[in-house]
């Protein structure tokens, strides 16, 4: 009766956060092994920048997968948004409205995305396929062969200004990303749109049948995630003080990973901003523990993309054999009964 | 019995089979002789489906034996039973929409015999002849998805044939097609018999039952009532025996609805599903709609609340105006429990409480920012009021029985204020005691003022709950009932398009 | 009544394929009209050397894609095919070509069948599982080869002429990629193995539901592509000369799904022809060698492919869309009108 009101006294860890939590502890401890300086603060929270960045674009990404799409997209964003920033610039414009532009342009880019899902009824991943090419060729077209840099002290080396300061203190981007967190655990958790958007995942038709708007709930998706590219075109440029067209290039798919190894489900309904945020420094633990081994980006790409398809691959195995166990019971009590 | 020397192809004896607690068949025997066309009525519940299902082996009996010719399949595997030659058609064919004719037929081929290889030419040859043997005239290499659902069962029947078929069951085949595909089908099914295929045949229209069949079992609430040979019976006698219940005339009807009108539909038209139909709702009525499958009756209700294009016609609220879509729909306070739960009205993998609150996030969040506390106090009353079992505060729709899901699909809507339910089948798999709880809650809520338009296919509720009873046929209204016209058999001859026996329309 | 339907919707279906023929020829035109030395042999020769290697892979993902699977490791697989054969060369200079070529479609083989299991038995979805052997295979790469590339010096003479020498006027590059693509026009048009493919992406359950071995058909399909890009591999090695652990390869599965999915191949499964994929490699190596040659700057060429992805799909599915509503209406409006 009062069921509901019974709040579950102790603390759980969700299924989906098992992998990403064992990983980030051995690779921690793997990590140690390799160099007395692995757990450090200090070494660690330096080399944040570039995961952080990546970091952004899975949560927002998050969003679009859960609720049944697919932004493969996200990189060229990043890298058109940073281009009319860097191209602004480079004309003269201050370096405080080209970041405006820039987070603009990813507004912009991400709401054509959604638009053309909707408004023509394609599939998210093709239509993505299609801008990633698409909003990568923009890039080229702004930048061409030029390298731009020059960019004012005060805006370059975002990622090594601290936010709170100290040994080690609190590096902005760490302290970015977790503030995005939060309002993202926020959005997706406890706000209305939040729900909406895995509702529509979990069951587009019946969504429809409850006037959840679907159509705006995934638009919105899609315009977060370009929004939040156009950010991480600033920080991407800030930390390299430097922009090329190919910057940020194949980021999306390591997103994605991220977004997957978090428990999302590929084909949407479920997921949840901590697997993300635990994924990701999973990831980046395996990548530093292995750099400290002198290991190559190539092999490190490889130990990731295997921890995905174990991450992946191991509760389906354990649920299949659940299932069949469980049928098999039912049969056989079926059958004494006869 | 003067079958001369046919031998039964199959014979099920005592099969009983129960979903939870309720007994679906009881104590069923059927046998089928090799040379016959044995169709098998009864009202929707009665039992036919899962009976199909047991004797395919597509779902296991309880109790009970299953001979076929000769031999105990009372617990063959599904793959078993179709490779000695049973083949089921549905409704809705399983086919591969963007192969052709030729290669949905011969794509699951198995190589017997090493000598022979398989032929492109022969199965061509092969495959045409037995099209036009069953009249067919489109060609083996139209792609399937192109062919009508008349054609689609043929070729679904085709497929069948290639393999040596000794007992072929068609379930409903005749929901979608035109009067000349039936008799086509029919022709079909005649020379099969004529080859030595047995054939069972489930039908809800009584005139096909009795042109195409030469014995009819009846069932009823998971019991057969008779058997009967088809020259020897009427439609008129099949229908007291299917329905053959006194139901009074509900007593809750004693209950006056309003004279005010609360929903004005008019000419409303859904191409291809709905045409011309028009009716109004008083406040405090409950409307019943029958009429057999494929008549049009979800498709009416998901026109009206917006769901479904709408060619021409109106939908007025006499309190909110005109209603075109969904969120015009919603806010002038309609609600929609729809006819399938699993794929439109559950969100079977998000808990009981999601599932409760999302037809409306507006009564417990504030500015867009949801307030669980509150969410779980609505819960809870809900949970409290319409009496939903559950196990546990975090379970998953999934985990309930079908009653409580329906409940939930029910209470969802009836959190908040709503002037208009639309609801599609209120205990479709829905165990005895939810079923009576659910008719207790529309009753109350009718009492209470709301107008309630039911469309259901159970014959009993239909006339328990209505105030007034319309019957669709073919998308269009056959009749409306009400006082004491309203009895199973009227229902059921006005949906099968006879005239009501003398009785007043 | 149903004949004439019927004819009327095969002549709309063969319509596809004719449409991106039609659309090459007025490329043809513009490019040939506005720089007559497009038209030279040489240049055509180029063009269809080019898209060899697109076509080769692109008839195995052509398959893949048609079972409601997609290979995103194509170009991974393609340089460990590549590459294990390029060291064999190099240790051994006097190994026969044709064991040489069989080694790189083994290897080949061997990635697809890795593939085939974690997407069939592991029941990961494909989109996951080649996302994890991406990174793998592209690993595995550096790790066999040490991060060492192979040289134009150690490749044999012989492999480096399938690109130049033609037994026939054309050269041996493409008349291996015009053998993948007859061979996957025979299976998928001639032979029952074809038609279960289909099957499989048109009607999963029912397929399961008719007997069909989904996972043997499965893993079939994953092994063919895997096969495939391993002749790539060696075409790859053909054309280049080079074989760079981190070069070769990379970004090829964007180029070759653009090219099925412009060559009419739907994304959900159940259609798509050989053909289509051949004309959409086609029309991608002549938009790419059409722009360089008129003089665009090869920045556009991003766009173009992005524009033209959209507009393909976008008239598939107006055309689907527009042909299921009639057809349906007119079905329907029989049944009412009783």
């Amino acid at each position: 009766m009062s069921a509901l009101s019974k709040s579950p006294s102790r603390f759980k860890v969700p299924g989906y956060l098992i992998g990403p939590i064992l990983i980030l502890t051995l690779a921690m401890v793997y990590g140690s092994l390799g160099s007395e300086y692995f757990l450090q603060p200090a070494s660690i929270i330096f080399n944040t920048g570039r995961y952080m960045e990546i970091g952004l674009l899975a949560l927002a990404l998050t969003f679009v997968i859960i609720n049944g799409d697919i932004d493969l997209s996200v990189a060229s964003t990043l890298a058109a948004s940073a281009g009319v920033l860097a191209k602004l610039f480079a004309g003269g414009v201050p370096i405080f409205w080209c970041c405006v532009a820039s987070v603009f342009t990813g507004f912009v880019l991400g709401l054509i995305n959604g638009l053309i899902v909707i408004k023509f009824g394609l599939p998210s991943l093709v239509v993505t396929l299609a801008t990633l090419a698409l909003y990568r060729g923009l890039t080229q077209v702004l930048l061409g062969d030029d390298v731009v840099a020059n960019y004012p002290e005060s805006f370059a080396g975002f990622d090594q200004r601290l936010v709170i300061g100290g040994n080690p203190g609190l590096p902005a981007p760490l302290a970015l990303f977790f503030v995005a967190a939060i309002i993202f655990y926020y959005i997706l958790h406890k706000s209305n749109y939040g729900i909406k958007n895995i509702m529509s995942g979990s069951n587009p038709s019946a969504s429809n049948f409850s006037g959840i708007g679907v159509d705006r709930v995934r638009l919105l998706a899609f315009a977060l995630s370009g929004t939040v590219s156009g950010i991480c075109a600033v920080m991407i440029t800030s930390r390299l003080s430097s922009t090329i067209s190919n910057v940020g290039l194949g980021l999306e798919l390591l997103a994605i990973t991220v977004v997957v190894l978090g428990g999302t489900d590929i084909f949407g309904g479920r997921g949840a901003i901590s697997g993300t945020v635990v994924s990701l420094f999973a990831i980046m633990a395996v990548r530093e523990a292995l750099v400290i081994q002198d290991v190559n980006g190539q092999v490190q790409d490889s130990a990731v993309g295997l921890l995905l398809i174990l991450t992946v691959l191991v509760p389906r195995i354990r649920s299949y054999y659940i299932d069949k166990r469980d049928r098999q019971k039912r049969f056989n009590e079926a059958r004494a009964k006869a | 019995m003067d079958w001369g020397e046919a031998i039964n192809v199959l014979e099920c004896k005592s099969v009983s089979k129960w979903y939870g607690d309720t007994a679906v068949l009881n104590n069923v025997n059927f046998d089928l002789a090799q040379n016959e066309i044995h169709a098998i009525v009864g009202e929707n519940g009665a039992g036919k489906s899962t009976l199909v299902k047991i004797i395919s082996g597509l779902v296991p009996v309880d109790v009970g034996t299953i001979q076929f010719e000769g031999h105990d399949r009372t617990f063959a595997h599904i793959r078993e039973i179709q490779n000695s030659g049973v083949a089921l058609i549905h409704q809705e064919p399983r086919l591969f929409p963007d192969l052709s004719v030729l290669e949905n037929v011969c794509v699951d081929y198995q190589v017997r015999d090493k000598n022979k290889k398989f032929s492109w030419k022969k199965a061509e040859e092969e495959t045409k002849e037995l099209l036009a043997e069953l009249g067919c005239s489109f060609s083996v290499h139209s792609p399937v998805k192109a062919l009508s659902v008349a054609d689609q069962q043929m070729v679904d029947m085709v497929s069948a044939l290639r393999k040596k078929l000794k007992l072929l069951i068609v379930d409903e085949p005749t929901a979608s097609l035109t009067p000349s595909e039936v008799q086509r089908l029919f022709a079909t099914i005649r020379k099969l018999n004529a080859s030595g295929v047995a054939i069972i045949f489930i039908g809800h229209r009584l005139e096909e039952v009795l042109e195409i069949s030469t014995r009819i079992t009846v069932l009823k609430d998971g019991e057969v009532v008779a058997v009967k040979k088809t020259s020897e019976t009427t439609e008129d006698e099949l229908i007291r025996l299917m329905v053959g219940r006194n139901i009074a005339a509900s007593t809750t009807n004693s209950k006056s609805a309003s004279n005010q009108v609360s929903l004005k539909v008019s000419d409303l038209e859904s191409p291809g599903f709905v045409s011309g139909v028009s009716f109004e709702v008083k406040h405090g009525e409950i409307l019943g709609i029958g009429g057999l499958v494929g008549a049009g009756r979800s498709e009416l209700l998901e026109t009206i609340f917006g769901l479904r294009k709408r060619s021409a016609g109106e939908v007025i609220s006499t309190t909110h105006g005109s209603i075109k879509s969904v969120k015009q729909a919603i806010s002038a306070r309609v609600a929609l429990v729809p006819e399938d739960r699993a794929h439109n009205g559950l969100f079977l993998n998000r808990s009981i409480n999601e599932n409760l609150v999302i037809t409306n996030l507006n009564l417990s969040s504030k500015g867009g920012k949801r307030n669980f506390g509150k969410e779980k106090v609505i819960g809870q009353e809900l949970i409290q009021k319409f009496r939903v079992k559950l196990s546990s505060a975090t379970q998953l729709v999934r985990e309930l029985s079908g009653g409580n899901q329906q409940k939930v699909s029910l209470a969802k809507w009836l959190k908040q204020e709503v002037e208009i339910l639309l609801i599609d089948e209120p205990s479709r798999g829905v165990d005895v005691g939810s079923k009576s709880e659910i008719h207790q809650i529309l009753n109350d809520a009718a009492a209470a003022g709301m107008s309630v338009v039911m469309v259901s296919s159970d014959m009993r509720e239909l006339i328990e709950l209505s105030h007034r009873i319309i019957v669709m046929r073919n998308g269009r209204i056959a009749g409306e009932l009400s006082g004491s016209e309203i009895s199973e058999e009227s229902v059921l001859r006005l949906a099968s398009g006879l005239a009501t026996a003398g009785r007043g329309n | 009544m149903a004949v004439k339907v019927n004819s009327k919707i095969s002549y709309i279906f063969k319509k596809r394929e004719f449409g991106i023929f039609l659309f090459i020829l007025i490329l043809l035109a513009i490019f040939g009209s506005i720089e007559p030395r497009f038209f030279r042999s040489e240049n055509l020769n180029a063009i269809l050397s080019s898209v060899g290697i697109l076509m080769v892979v692109g008839a195995g993902q052509t398959l893949v894609i048609v079972t409601r699977n997609i290979d995103l490791s194509v170009g991974s697989t393609l340089g460990m095919a590549a590459m294990v054969m390029g060291m064999v060369a190099r240790s051994r200079p006097d190994f026969p070509i044709i064991g040489l070529i069989l080694i790189a479609m083994v290897v080949g083989g061997i990635c697809g069948l890795i593939n085939g299991f974690l997407v069939s038995f592991g029941m990961i979805p494909s989109i996951i599982a080649t996302l994890g052997t991406l990174a793998i295979f592209r690993g595995a790469v550096f790790l066999v080869s040490d991060n060492v590339q192979i040289d134009p010096e150690d490749v044999p003479k012989d492999i480096i002429s399938l690109a130049t020498t033609s037994p026939i006027g054309i050269p041996w590059l493409l008349i291996f990629a015009l053998l993948a693509i007859v061979l996957v026009w025979f299976v998928s048009s001639q032979t029952l193995l074809g038609k279960r493919i289909y099957a499989i992406g048109s009607n999963p359950e029912g397929a399961i539901s008719r007997g069909l071995s989904f996972n043997k058909i499965t893993i079939m399909v994953f092994v063919f592509i895997g096969v495939l890009a391993g002749l790539g591999g060696v075409l790859y090695t053909a054309r280049y000369a080079t074989i760079n652990p981190a070069d070769v390869g990379r970004g090829l599965e964007f180029d070759v799904i653009s090219a099925v999915v412009i060559g009419g191949t739907n994304i959900f499964g159940g259609s798509g022809t050989a053909l289509g994929t051949a004309l959409g490699c086609i029309l991608i190596g002549i938009l790419s060698n059409g722009l360089t040659v008129v003089g665009v700057s090869p920045f556009w060429k991003a766009c173009a492919t992005g524009f033209l992805i959209l507009l393909a799909v976008a008239i598939d599915n107006l055309v689907r869309r527009r042909q299921e509503e009639n057809f349906l209406l007119a079905i329907r409006n029989q049944r009412v009108a009783k």
